[in-house]
């Protein structure tokens, strides 16, 4: 395991930013997701060692990283702020922090310049910061945090103000991360974007983690929430009238091209599907769930 | 190794910001007073001695310029990074906190001692083109005031870690403690203020009188000496760099949010 949460909580005075989180996240790409305001910054800061917890325990790479500085030299962190020296060219900036590694200056250059490359900024890196459009300022801090080849790489919002190509540009670079053995962990309050990137996220609102997994782990915990299920078929209306009798069906809408079903049931209606269909010569252009996107889930575990 | 190198680069970093800013243009304002008012003395004063630029020294830098100074020192040496939201790219990295601290501390205060440095050899250069004021009085003036921005620097700095306002905090701290309370009759009471050690410092080691400083050097007890404030600011520094250190480590940094 890589981060192990147990039972955290962080209170800024009266206001809560965390409560009981209590997960664990893995190798490979893990999503935090969540609406503004839901904790994903405060669950960051107490990932990266930046903030401590008012109550439970949190453990990076088996140590404390508020209190472990040598395990921040295995972690590579983007903040969610727009803040820089804004005087520094990008080069120097990012440099600067791979220095503090205890890199040489050539070398650290030569990271510096390689990470700036990765993220498209090889032809400004020696312009100011402050010339630099939001997109770029957003790609240098992703810079800085890849360039020491970090075991995990902590990015809060960072796709937050790039352009599309961008966008799908670092989607893909952190998809090879995290097939290469690199931990990453990327919050994002645009559930597409994350989805597009991972399919293992974490669920944060209002300060409290609703859920943590995969997206069919996620969705089948949520067993209590009927299932929408997904048949597509040229006769609608014959599948609809042999669906309504299955045990567990609570509801079934027909369109053109097929139906979707509501049960509480969907394992028996996986099961018994394949000889319904074959007694009533029933075509089928689809089958699948409908509700196991992320925004369904979303929408399911904050109401 | 790590950590040193950490440290010596954070400080350098934190000696280039120094003259960056709207804090850099107020320190240079402040550090101008004094050698405004010297040219001015020296320019339409019809005589001008050394007693002058002690006056300069006493009531112009030890009591305005280096307090002010290291409020401004003080506030900056963590509180710039907090402000600019910069702070978390330091604190994620593996230098442990106090390096940052201390970094960024030396850096600033190297920053800070050049440009008081700078004032006061331009004041000095000023008067011995109309007196005689020997370098000695000037460099008895640049060390007694590095020590006092020293000790007020890491005083404000330790307290930038615990408030937020601290820039107000100090400076009303600076006006009762250095002004009002080192002023009260009360016997003793003035050993308090930083400013009656540099003043300590600067008086027994130069020979320059004016009627400021026989008056002080009146009230001095035979046990105070120049050994004595060089103690009592070393140990006001290391007391204060300690508690910084302290802070730093154990107190949560918060970086604010942003403004919409």
């Amino acid at each position: 395991m890589i981060a192990r949460f147990r039972h955290v909580a962080k209170w800024y005075g009266a206001v809560i930013g965390l409560v009981d989180a209590d997960v664990e996240i893995g190798p490979g790409v893990t999503g935090l997701l969540g609406p503004n305001g839901a904790g994903k910054s405060t669950f960051l800061k107490l990932l990266t060692g930046q903030l401590r917890p008012s109550q439970g325990e949190v453990r990076l790479l088996g140590a404390n990283p508020y209190t472990t500085a040598a395990v921040h030299g295995r972690i590579g962190f983007a903040p969610e702020p727009d803040a820089f020296y804004e005087d520094w060219t990008g080069r120097a900036f990012v440099t600067f922090l791979v220095r503090l590694h205890g890199f040489g200056r050539a070398e650290a250059a030569r990271r510096a310049d390689e990470a700036l490359d990765a993220v498209g900024l090889s032809d400004v890196a020696g312009r100011k910061i402050r010339t630099y459009s939001k997109g770029m300022r957003q790609r240098v801090k992703i810079a800085q945090a890849l360039a020491h080849d970090p075991e995990v790489l902590v990015l809060d919002e960072p796709l937050t103000g790039m352009d599309p190509l961008w966008r799908r540009r670092l989607m893909d670079l952190l998809k090879k991360l995290g097939a290469r053995g690199v931990t990453v962990i990327v919050s994002s309050h645009i559930l597409h974007e994350v989805e597009a990137m991972t399919d293992t996220f974490i669920l944060l609102f209002q300060g409290r983690v609703r859920a943590s997994g995969s997206r069919g782990e996620i969705r089948a915990f949520l067993s209590d929430v009927p299932h929408r299920i997904r048949v597509g078929t040229p006769r609608p209306k014959d599948l609809a009238r042999a669906l309504l009798d299955l045990p567990g069906t609570l509801a079934v809408r027909l369109d053109d091209e097929g139906v979707s079903v509501e049960t509480t049931a969907p394992d028996t209606l996986f099961d018994t599907l394949p000889a319904l269909v074959l007694d009533r010569e029933l075509p089928v252009t689809e089958l699948r769930e409908a509700d196991t996107d992320l925004d369904a889930i979303f929408g399911y575990l904050v109401g | 190794m790590r950590t040193l190198q950490g440290l010596f680069l954070v400080a350098r970093h934190a000696f280039a910001g120094v003259l960056k800013g709207r804090r850099a243009v107020a320190l240079l304002l402040l550090a101008a007073l004094p050698v405004g008012l010297a040219f001015l003395q020296v320019r339409f004063a019809n005589i001008v001695t050394a007693s002058n630029f002690m006056a300069v020294v006493l009531l112009g830098y030890f009591q305005v310029v280096v307090p002010f100074a290291g409020l401004f020192l003080g506030v900056s040496v963590l509180g710039d990074e907090i402000e600019g939201r910069t702070v978390s790219y330091l604190f994620t990295r593996p230098v442990p906190r106090w390096a940052i601290y201390l970094g960024r501390l030396v850096g600033s205060l190297a920053g800070f001692s050049l440009v008081f440095a700078g004032s006061v050899v331009l004041c000095t250069a000023l008067y011995r083109g109309r007196a005689v004021v020997r370098w000695v009085e000037a460099g008895a003036a640049v060390g007694s005031g590095l020590l006092g921005l020293l000790a007020y620097g890491s005083i404000f700095a330790a307290l930038r870690i615990v408030l937020e306002r601290a820039l107000f905090i100090g400076f009303l701290m600076g006006a009762i403690v250095e002004g009002a309370i080192s002023k009260m009759p009360v016997s003793g009471l003035s050993k308090c203020s930083i400013w009656h050690h540099m003043a300590l410092l600067q008086t027994r080691t130069t020979r320059v009188a004016h009627p400021k400083l026989r008056e002080f050097l009146q009230g001095l007890g035979p046990e105070e000496t120049v050994e004595g404030s060089l103690w009592v600011l070393a140990g006001i520094i290391l007391v204060a760099i300690k508690a910084g250190v302290w802070l730093v480590r154990t107190r949560e940094i918060r970086v604010p949010a942003a403004v919409a």
